[in-house]
């Protein structure tokens, strides 16, 4: 086959432009460390990342719901152990005023129950930074207030949800008029201790037993939602310890899809700059040979 | 037989050495030429003296030198017409894969800033809202995010746009150099006719007329139907353009729609382009733009609905209500990818976002909850909004894989056929060099002839005088 100048000086052009093109392509790729500098590097790859990244942003906004979540269960749950503690004090302190004989400790004791009303009203009125626990959607404003001995509710009964991914619904909270009783017909766990005190102040037995009675229902109702809060609880840690395991497969995909393998792509380069070297050198004899030369 | 016979021999040599020369310096002289194919001179014996059927007797046929039989130029019309194709299926790939590339990376800019991004952190913005209703700050957190996916729906939508227009654009450019084309052959075609009936073969307009019509066909991949030495016929789209020294030309036709190409002289009449970079041009114009820009709104106004129906009061049968108090209305207007935009009352104040169902209820984020829901429903189809997001750069991106494959195979196959036409008609420098010696030599040679002839004549005048 007759070969030519021009197609000598083409063929050569041609050869080191492909082989700066190849070279340019892997420095590309190691300096990002990413195989997928465009979607069409690799289509199928490249939508495959981009969904993993997806993924990864969506667990960040889930952790942090979550997290608020299980702070909200956790201080609920502690609120309701003290709150529970503080029922057990009052029926001791009650049975003591059922058994006292003198009207000034009968008094005192009374005076006590009292006491033990303001604290509930106080822990009724807990807060979770500036917003507050028992309020329903009312989470602005202390829902509890107390006017001339009536404890009044102006929460609402919302319960604050928020769903997270697979459809899971975390609920945080228990609305303030179900926890405390405002609804009930035998009047709410202040309305008990208010009648308490004023059972043992008038030494009634009958009336301090049928208090303490309803004292015991209320117990039991918040034992059932410190239950409730707990196993929520429980549902929020697992929920969280799963996001943080998905995240380092999402995270290990990702790194698998998009990555360069680094010594790979290092090596690679090594041959693809000796190839362009050996062309541009060939280059340069070929160039400079011809009959020209030798013809005086 | 005289010497005289010997000396006009000799002459006729270094006259066919000269011209010999002339071409070589012709060769070497176009060695870099576009289109150009080296020339040869062709000789042959001069008509012998005396001629057959002579009564003439001599003892035999003499030769009376050299005469020129033709300038030969080394070409192929096979190949040529082969190359044409492929400069054609290379312009409409070259065409598509430009275009395509540039909407990759309008796509695809970096990893937080396509469309896929942005709807993970509005919907991620909304669930924070659903978390956290309460705090300050949170619902312009909502508005910032909508605005963003907005702009990015909108900026899309304007870039492909601005690629139509590009288009267009070039499109117009490019006729307006087929029609200048299509005009220059006929003028060479009628040049060389006229040479050809002269009795001479215009080599080097044929060369010109080869570059002419290599570029036509990478334009519009117009299709040489007769091309003998006399004249070229071009057709394109099954009807003829050049035709002798007679030229039809073509027009950008605009009016409703996208304007196409129709001939001059029967504007009701389309040309159908099927290679060539206008051909290209065309298609990326109206098959490739449309469909990704129909992908866009569709999810545009997937996305408006089904954000709308759970944020506005009225479509909302749980009812919803606005930090201020208010039922809300619309989180999101317009219905395309272009006029897609926040509302301009959220714009105005971020209150005006929902995230409540009933009024003074700041801890209710029941509304935010279920419009971050969004993000997890069918919207398109059975695709989720991210999904086809996604999906649509993947889709880009197969495209330019494809576009890339066929645009390398044909240059690969341009590339080959290009080495086979220097094969055959390229100019060697070494061998014009070579030739150029034989010339010399073969010139001196005939001088030599020459001068001893004429010694030999000097010596009969001179000493038989």
């Amino acid at each position: 086959m007759r070969i030519t100048d021009n197609y000598i000086y083409q063929a050569m052009s041609a050869q080191l432009a492909r082989a700066t093109e190849r070279m340019t392509q892997t420095q590309m790729q190691v300096s990002s460390n990413s195989r997928l500098l465009k979607p069409s590097d690799d289509p199928a790859a490249s939508v495959r990342a981009s969904e993993l990244r997806s993924g990864l942003t969506q667990l960040t906004q889930q952790e942090t719901s979550v997290k608020e979540g299980r702070a909200w269960l956790r201080d609920e749950e502690s609120v309701f152990g003290s709150i529970q503690n503080l029922l057990r004090q009052a029926r001791t302190t009650a049975l003591a005023g059922a058994s006292t004989q003198s009207d000034e400790s009968r008094a005192a004791l009374a005076l006590q129950i009292e006491q033990m009303k303001q604290s509930l009203l106080s822990m009724a009125n807990t807060s979770h930074g500036d917003r507050y626990l028992f309020g329903g959607f009312q989470t602005t404003a202390a829902p509890f207030t107390e006017a001339g001995g009536t404890v009044t509710y102006n929460g609402d009964s919302g319960i604050k949800t928020v769903t997270v991914a697979g459809g899971i619904t975390l609920t945080f909270n228990h609305s303030g008029d179900e926890a405390f009783g405002m609804s009930l017909p035998g009047g709410s766990v202040f309305d008990t201790l208010d009648a308490l005190s004023t059972a043992i102040r008038t030494d009634s037995q009958a009336d301090i037993q049928t208090q303490l009675t309803a004292l015991d229902a209320h117990n039991a109702r918040f034992t059932g939602m410190r239950i409730e809060t707990g196993l929520r609880l429980q549902q929020a840690d697992l929920l969280n310890n799963q996001i943080g395991q998905q995240r380092t497969l999402l995270t290990g995909m990702l790194s698998e899809t998009a990555d360069v393998d680094l010594a790979d792509a290092l090596v690679q380069l090594q041959a693809q700059q000796n190839a362009f070297q050996a062309a541009s050198y060939v280059a340069g004899i070929i160039g400079q040979g011809g009959l020209l030369k030798w013809l005086s | 037989m005289s010497l005289f016979t010997t000396i006009n021999t000799a002459l006729s040599g270094l006259l066919a050495q000269q011209q010999g020369l002339e071409v070589t310096g012709h060769n070497v002289a176009n060695v870099q030429t576009p289109g150009y194919h080296r020339q040869e001179l062709v000789t042959r014996t001069a008509p012998p003296y005396p001629s057959a059927g002579s009564v003439l007797s001599t003892g035999g046929q003499f030769g009376t030198g050299v005469e020129v039989a033709q300038i030969r130029s080394m070409r192929d019309a096979y190949l040529s017409r082969q190359q044409d194709a492929t400069n054609g299926q290379l312009g409409r790939w070259s065409m598509g894969y430009q275009a395509l590339s540039r909407i990759e990376t309008m796509l695809s800019p970096g990893q937080d800033l396509d469309l896929s991004s942005s709807l993970d952190r509005f919907f991620n913005a909304w669930q924070q809202l659903a978390t956290t209703p309460e705090a300050p700050g949170i619902r312009s957190t909502v508005q910032a995010a909508g605005i963003a996916v907005a702009t990015t729906f909108n900026s899309a939508a304007s870039q492909l746009d601005t690629l139509t227009q590009q288009a267009n654009a070039d499109l117009s450019t490019r006729v307006d150099r087929l029609n200048t084309l299509s005009e220059a052959l006929a003028e060479l075609n009628a040049q060389i006719s006229i040479a050809r009936a002269e009795g001479r073969v215009p080599n080097d307009l044929l060369d010109q007329r080869g570059v002419t019509l290599s570029e036509m066909a990478q334009l519009a991949g117009v299709t040489v139907l007769a091309s003998d030495d006399a004249a070229a016929t071009v057709s394109i789209g099954g009807q003829i353009l050049v035709d002798g020294s007679y030229a039809r030309q073509l027009q950008v036709k605009t009016g409703a729609g996208q304007p196409t190409i129709v001939w001059e002289d029967t504007p009701s009449q389309t040309v159908a382009l099927r290679s060539g970079e206008i051909a290209g041009i065309l298609e990326v114009r109206d098959t490739v733009i449309p469909v990704y820009r129909q992908q866009l709104d569709d999810l545009a106004s997937a996305l408006a609905d089904a954000v709308n129906r759970l944020h506005n009061n009225a479509r909302n049968p749980a009812g919803t209500i606005t930090a201020n108090g208010q039922p809300a209305g619309d989180f999101f207007t317009g219905t395309d990818a272009a006029t897609l935009a926040v509302h301009a009352d959220i714009l105005a104040s971020a209150d005006a976002i929902a995230a409540a169902h009933t009024a003074n209820a700041p801890g209710d984020g029941s509304v935010a909850d279920a419009i971050a829901g969004v993000a997890r429903q069918p919207l398109v189809g059975v695709q989720t909004a991210g999904q086809v997001a996604r999906a649509l750069v993947g889709q880009v991106g197969t495209a330019v894989q494809a576009a890339k494959t066929q645009l390398d195979t044909t240059t690969a196959l341009r590339d080959h056929l290009h080495e086979q036409d220097t094969a055959l008609s390229g100019v060697s420098l070494d061998e014009e060099l070579t030739s150029l010696m034989m010339y010399q030599r073969a010139y001196e040679a005939s001088a030599r002839i020459m001068s001893v002839t004429d010694r030999m004549l000097e010596t009969l005048l001179t000493q038989l005088g």
